[in-house]
């Protein structure tokens, strides 16, 4: 009874520990993070905007550094989900085949008519291709200092740094 | 009499002395309030023309007309991409359809087709009881949002209708 006991606990434990996810994100899986990425490269690339991630972020944000931050989220999911501190909203589609003049006029409002200016953008998390949408259409505009945040107000609110709603 | 050492029953037979002139008063009201709530999701469904898809829906489309989806994460759960269908579904985390976006010519919402005018669509949108919400695009009726994706010919090349949370 008690051998079998043993065996019943040392079973259990094999079965958790064969259970934990190991990869980039250890509550992910490591195939969208991988599609996701491979969309980013390609993004970038296309793009021709700089990075940046979420602690260099918050750092310009401690440093007071002079940074225009938009949200291209769509106002409801800002109202919902909460914004960087300070964010405007520039609200951007999900992909270019939706995109509106009446959405690039919005976008370029926001972002204001100093060229110099450094100006970060965001959405969702990695795989959102919105931040990218906007960052391309500013750098075609003449936008000398745009910053994508990948990580978006998935990463801020994982860090639990501030939000604003 | 002080208002303060007034009895319930003085208001009531107040209301019964008044009633014809209260009953004028509320019936508009109550009508109005109808009005309202007059857009209940079986007539939203109804006039929904886009490849049998419905609002509240179930449904685990993954393939529609031979047209494969592609899968992306948002922020409310996840949307699937019909490219060539020029068709999007957007998904809650409840698996139930919460968004429908169409750029295909041969579907309508509210018998607006991508592809004609503004004014056409903004006519057959008011007429179905939406107003406007975010002017000149967005109307909204109850828990119901429809964007309209407008080019510089001011045509309608596409629609977003959205169940609000």
């Amino acid at each position: 009874m008690r051998i079998l006991s043993v065996l019943t606990v040392g079973a259990m434990l094999l079965a958790v520990i064969g259970c934990e996810r190991v990869g980039t994100s250890p509550k992910g899986l490591e195939v969208p993070i991988e599609k996701a990425a491979f969309k980013f490269v390609t993004d970038v690339k296309d793009g021709g905007y700089k990075i940046v991630g979420t602690e260099e972020l918050k750092k310009w944000l401690n440093e007071s550094k002079k940074v225009t931050i938009i949200s291209a989220l769509p106002v409801d999911d800002d109202k919902a989900f909460g914004t960087l501190p300070s964010s405007i909203n520039g609200a951007m589609p999900k992909t270019e085949k939706e995109l509106t003049q009446a959405d690039k006029d919005n976008l370029l409002k926001a972002a204001g008519s100093d060229k110099e200016n450094t100006i970060v953008i965001y959405c969702g998390f990695l795989a959102c291709r919105r931040s990218h949408i906007g960052a391309k259409i500013l750098v075609e505009n003449g936008f000398q200092n745009v910053y994508r945040y990948p990580g978006g107000i998935t990463a801020w609110k994982e860090m639990g740094y501030t939000i604003t709603k | 009499m002080d208002w303060t050492q007034r009895q319930p029953v003085y208001y009531f037979g107040a209301a019964m002395k008044y009633q014809k002139v209260l009953i004028s008063l509320l019936l508009p009201l109550l009508f109005a309030g109808c009005q309202n709530n007059r857009i209940s999701h079986d007539k939203i469904n109804d006039q929904i023309d886009v490849f049998g898809i419905k609002l509240y829906s179930d449904v685990d489309y993954k393939e529609i007309n031979g047209v494969v989806a592609t899968e992306e994460p948002c922020l409310r759960g996840y949307e699937r991409s019909f490219d060539n269908l020029e068709v999007i579904i957007g998904y809650g985390f409840d698996h139930k359809i919460r968004k429908i976006i169409t750029r295909n010519s041969r579907t309508s919402i509210f018998g607006i087709k991508p592809g004609i005018t503004y004014g056409e669509g903004k006519q057959k949108i008011l007429q179905a009881g939406f107003s406007e919400y975010a002017p000149p695009y967005t109307f909204r009726a109850n828990r119901y949002s429809l964007t309209f994706l407008v080019n510089g010919n001011n045509t309608i090349f596409g629609l977003t209708l959205e169940l609000l949370d």
